[in-house]
């Protein structure tokens, strides 16, 4: 699977935000695909038949300039205006104009297109060459630009409220995720202000610098946001030693490190991890086929560093698989990464990390498409979609990757492959 | 540093009219004058600061970016003459990559290391012509507070000031920005050009610089003139540029906007006659004939259809010669419908194996050009065993122009173990998605076996796409009606397949097209034209008259006559047979025909009339029918009308028992039969109309609809 880069970071990012519209200068081609993704990742359950609209053409997600060969030739600010001026006339929203990778080259002046629109201060232009950025990269730093651009008036700090950061809605089942880690802080005392890059609005976002701490779940999607939130409006940063709750033991490590940053009490969502081992551990009891197949089980893992780092451990501590693979997404979280290296080395499997799987492994962790495409080529017994791009486009029962639920979801996965 | 940030000098000219050395001169002066100076160079022969460093030539922002991927502060900036701080762009070869990115990249990454900030001036230096929005950067408001143009009495440089002055004006902010003319003579005695041009622009010529050869020694030394001949002659006109500045700086004035001269006017500044009334010169506050227009829209790119078929080949690596992102969008979207596909059993595969890659090209490859990557890519995946790999173009590479046809041409001739095949789709630049998949069809055609022998009993589908033709629906007919002569099938022409599947086409006897539309003609066109090879007049048939039609043909060309009129026969039984049991659902009805592909029309009036169904009225979508393609034999009029606003009306009106239809018509007063070719199997005659009954039977709307259910 080719993974995605910063264009596709960014659009996605901005389009995490609940009343913010990216406005695409490009052509049809990047629109049509990237309208799609917006709208399985984050329906808003928009009314297409108002959108029936110029730039819109009746879908309400990522309007285009659609700019074809002569603007490519000639220039198609007029185009950015006229629908920045069609967008206004439909919604309230923020609107983020980003030039596809093809039309970034042309060097439309937007800030003269957002003035001609009358749209300043409701529109801006995301620069930067975001075809050289990784895709966590860019949309952490998409998020930032736009905290920068709303400019929230500083707020009194109020205590035991925090924001959620760093996970984006590209990760699995990020809704029924996001109600989770509510519930886990819930447990232990605090509320969420904002979700940011994950279905925050713009008021969200000014409300945010008033929480006490940003509690990060991917590292690596929320490095320049925290650093920003951190220097300009003095909000902490949380983030935790094991990467992202994942898996039960990166989840009860991530409980810990919030409640000892911000002095709560974890034991309510502690318990929960409890309940949910308890669980697992009846689950392979349940047939001793299982006891002997599980122990030694070999797993492969392609991901960011902050979500194969607790994943690796788990699977290897607490049920007893060995790691077969273990590749790491290149702009990924240095820390983690780094963790995940040196106890891979103590175990002595240190040159696991970067092997691609053998001919067949027992279990693959990784991006949906990958998954479903090594399980039908039969080069795994099961794999398990925990990463963007999932094959799960509709999700009505909760199977984020986070959390409890996502790591029973890893279990189940895991104990139905078995025979 | 001065309040407010620093000044901004934008000095432009035509290329080679010593523009460069007029800038190092001018921020050499300022220097003097005790000002803390910036000169950025943004011309990609980087030459701009040359003699503010001693004659040396220094990094070039984009070399350092191309070479360590991000840079610092200290790694772009050096300090020359007089403290004059300096920077140059750099850019690509000539004729190679995107200089005008060039320009865009480095001022985002000035602006990012706030570089010259706390300066008093910047003076970009900035390449002649506005050949495109890149090189026009530093007339941008943010960027430039005044701009001067060097000019000699040349009429290219002053055709090139004539241009930049019609840039500056695209480029209005609503205040004039435009500080005057530096005439940097030639030394050939005639100055009337230019001031002619002055006069008729109404630009003052701000300084004379007469030719010297303290320019030459100067820069055979390396130093500005300023700085080793102050007090000569140029010396003075120079100082004379930098008091303007300066007094501009202190709150002078002087700035105008220019009126730039039409052609007409140009050609009577060059022929020396009275300079004509000026016709309106065009400002673009807004492209009138380039906003939102839907008949120019395409609905996707012709990388996405080359895509599309190019990723049904299992063993031919894709490579995407372009982003990453356009990589993975494409990729990730033809996976999407495939794994979906899988669930809807429209394949029986997954028809990839991870065989779609990319060049990765960044910013550095769309400023530099991207054939070395490609190339890198070709080599490695060729080196990895794969028998064919196809390379298709996006915006990116269309756009700076890179020469991947050369670099294909020379690694099909370096390894003729592969077949390297060139797709130049180009994203949207060249064509929609149709086009593409046309291009690779065509690419396809070249690994065609030419020698191969028909195999007797076998045949080739071909379709644009497999989608409804692999449903299992669909190939029961399929099978059906193959059945009858016994044929089997050789190629699905391009459905999940492998190469050597194509290169071996020419086993199958004749080609049978399923669907009727450009590409799958384009295909069957094509197979004659190369190879010779036939495909059936009718295409595979839907429907009775069309099915009798179809036998006829193939049991022409087989020989095959008793086994048609056997399975005549076997149809009529089965149809009759059909409606004693499910004819009572329909007979006496009334409906309402619509049809988007007009090649369903006649068969599904044909079949309201085997049900004994009054067909009210039947409408077809007049976008796809030409003459040729209306074939409807029932004598009922058709309306040149599929809109779904009109369908309703027609249903409140005439209240027929229902609606049968190619497309989904939503709010209907009446149950809507939702058909394609796949839901009638003439063979199989009493299961199509027992599902087409169950259709009628739906309601007609669902509780979900109703927002407090």
């Amino acid at each position: 699977m080719i993974l995605p880069d910063g264009f596709t970071g960014s659009v996605l990012a901005a389009e995490s935000v609940a009343d913010m519209r990216v406005l695409l200068n490009g052509p049809a081609g990047c629109r049509n695909r990237y309208m799609v993704l917006v709208r399985q990742l984050f329906p808003r359950g928009e009314d297409d038949e108002r959108f029936a609209l110029p730039y819109f053409k009746g879908q309400a997600r990522v309007p285009c300039t659609y700019i074809d060969e002569d603007d490519f030739i000639n220039g198609g600010g007029g185009k950015v205006a006229d629908a920045l001026r069609v967008i206004k006339s439909v919604c309230d929203d923020t609107v983020m104009i980003i030039d596809t990778p093809g039309s970034a080259l042309i060097g439309d002046d937007h800030g003269k297109a957002v003035s001609d629109a009358d749209m300043e201060g409701r529109a801006f232009a995301l620069g930067g060459t975001l075809i050289s950025l990784g895709f966590a990269e860019s949309y952490d730093s998409t998020l930032r630009c736009i905290v920068e651009f709303i400019r929230p008036a500083e707020l009194e700090t109020v205590p035991r409220t925090v924001n959620i950061v760093g996970y984006p809605m590209t990760d699995n089942d990020w809704r029924h995720g996001l109600a989770h880690l509510r519930e886990l802080l819930g447990a232990m005392g605090l509320t969420v202000t904002a979700a940011i890059g994950a279905g925050a609005s713009t008021d969200d976002i000014r409300a945010s610098v008033g929480a006490e701490a940003n509690v990060v779940v991917y590292p690596e999607y929320a490095r320049e946001l925290t650093g920003y939130m951190e220097s300009e409006y003095g909000v902490r940063t949380v983030v935790s030693p094991a990467g992202a709750p994942v898996g039960l033991h990166g989840t009860e490590v991530w409980i810990r490190t919030i409640a000892d940053a911000l002095g709560v009490d974890p034991s309510g969502a502690l318990a929960m991890c409890s309940a949910a081992r308890g669980a697992i551990r009846d689950a392979i009891l349940s047939d001793r086929s299982r006891i002997k197949q599980l122990q030694g089980m070999s797993f492969g893992v392609d991901g960011v560093p902050s979500l194969a780092y607790p994943l690796t451990v788990w699977l290897h501590d607490y049920l007893g698989m060995v790691p077969a693979s273990v590749m790491l997404n290149p702009d990924g979280d240095g820390t983690c990464r780094g963790s995940l290296e040196g106890y891979l080395s103590d175990l002595g499997l240190g040159s696991v990390v970067g092997d691609p799987l053998p001919d067949y492994c027992d279990v693959v962790l990784t991006n949906g498409q990958d998954a479903m495409h090594l399980q039908e080529n039969r080069r795994c017994g099961v794999g398990i979609d925990v990463a963007f791009p999932s094959t799960r486009e509709i999700v009505l029962l909760p199977r984020p990757t986070i959390g409890i639920p996502g790591s029973l979801m890893i279990v189940e996965e895991i104990l139905n492959s078995m025979w | 540093m001065r309040s407010g940030g620093p000044f901004q000098l934008a000095v432009y000219g035509k290329g080679g009219i010593g523009k460069s050395t007029i800038s190092a001169n001018i921020s050499f002066g300022l220097a003097s004058r005790g000002l803390d100076v910036l000169q950025v160079g943004c011309d990609p022969k980087h030459d701009s600061t040359r003699l503010l460093l001693g004659g040396e030539a220094q990094d070039t922002v984009l070399d350092l970016i191309r070479s360590r991927g991000s840079v610092g502060y200290d790694d772009i900036v050096r300090t020359g003459s007089n403290g004059v701080r300096c920077v140059e762009a750099g850019g690509p070869r000539p004729g190679i990559g995107c200089a005008g990115r060039g320009v865009l990249t480095t001022f985002e990454t000035l602006d990012e290391l706030h570089v010259g900030d706390d300066a008093d001036v910047k003076v970009y230096d900035v390449l002649g012509d506005v050949v495109c929005g890149g090189f026009a950067v530093p007339m941008r408001e943010r960027y430039a507070d005044a701009v001067v143009i060097v000019t000699s009495e040349e009429f290219m440089s002053v055709y090139a000031a004539n241009n930049i002055m019609r840039g500056l004006l695209n480029f209005d902010t609503g205040r004039p920005r435009l500080l005057g003319l530096v005439h940097n003579s030639r030394g050939n005695g005639d100055d009337g050009l230019v001031r002619r041009f002055s006069e008729a622009t109404r630009v003052p010529i701000i300084a004379t610089i007469p030719r010297s050869d303290l320019f030459r020694d100067a820069e055979s030394r390396g130093h500005t003139l300023l700085e080793l001949h102050p007090g000569s002659g140029p010396a003075d006109a120079l100082s004379a540029v930098v008091d303007t500045v300066v007094s501009l700086m202190d709150g002078g004035s002087g700035l105008r906007y220019p009126s730039p001269l039409d052609d007409g006017q140009l050609s009577d500044l060059v022929s020396g006659a009275p300079i004509r009334e000026r016709a309106e010169v065009e400002v673009l506050e807004q492209c009138p004939g380039c906003l939102f227009d839907t008949k120019r829209v395409v609905g996707s790119c012709a990388t996405h259809g080359a895509m599309a078929v190019l990723n049904r080949i299992k063993d031919v690596a894709v490579i995407v010669h372009g982003p990453r992102s356009c990589g993975f969008i494409m990729s990730y979207a033809q996976n999407r419908e495939y794994f979906n596909g899988r669930n809807a059993r429209v394949y029986p595969t997954t028809p990839f194996s991870g065989n779609v890659h990319t060049t990765n090209m960044d910013d550095s490859d769309s400023i530099f050009g991207g054939a070395a990557v490609l190339e890198a890519k070709i080599r490695e995946l060729v080196a990895e065993g794969h028998p064919a790999v196809a390379v298709v173009t996006s915006c990116v590479t269309g756009i700076i122009g890179d020469d991947s046809k050369e670099v294909v041409r020379r690694l099909n001739a370096e390894f003729p173990q592969c077949d390297i095949m060139y797709v130049e789709s180009d994203g949207s630049i060249t064509g929609n998605k149709f086009g593409g998949y046309n291009q690779v069809t065509d690419a396809l055609m070249d690994i065609v076996d030419a020698d191969v022998e028909p195999v007797p009993g076998t045949v080739n589908l071909v379709c644009d796409t497999f989608k409804k033709s692999n449903r299992p629906d669909y190939r029961n007919r399929i099978h059906d009606a193959l059945g009858v002569f016994s044929l089997g099938i050789n190629a699905s022409m391009v459905d999940v397949c492998r190469s050597e599947d194509i290169r071996n086409i020419k086993r199958g006897m004749f080609n049978i097209r399923l669907y009727d539309n450009e590409e799958t003609n384009h295909i069957t066109e094509s197979l004659a034209s190369r190879f010779g090879m036939r495909t059936l007049e009718n295409l595979f048939p839907t429907g009775t008259a069309e099915t009798v039609r179809w036998l006829d043909e193939v049991a022409g060309i087989l020989d095959l006559g008793a086994e048609a009129e056997a399975a005549k026969v076997r149809m009529a039984d089965e149809r009759e047979s059909a409606l004693a049991t499910y004819g009572h659902h329909f007979a006496g009805r009334r409906a309402v025909v619509c049809c988007r592909d007009p090649t369903n029309l006649d068969w599904m009036c044909e079949l309201m009339g085997e049900l004994g169904v009054d067909v009210t009225v039947a409408y077809l979508d007049p976008v796809l029918v030409t003459e040729e393609r209306v074939h409807h034999q029932s004598e009922r009029e058709v309306v040149l009308n599929s809109s779904m606003k009109v369908v309703r009306e027609t249903c409140g009106r005439e209240r027929p028992d229902f609606v049968i239809s190619d497309y989904r018509i939503t709010d209907l007063p009446v149950p809507c039969i939702l058909v394609d070719k796949s839901k009638l199997n003439v063979f199989r005659y009493a299961n199509s109309i027992r599902m087409l009954w169950l259709q009628m039977m739906a309601p007609p709307t669902a509780g979900w609809t109703e927002v407090d259910a």
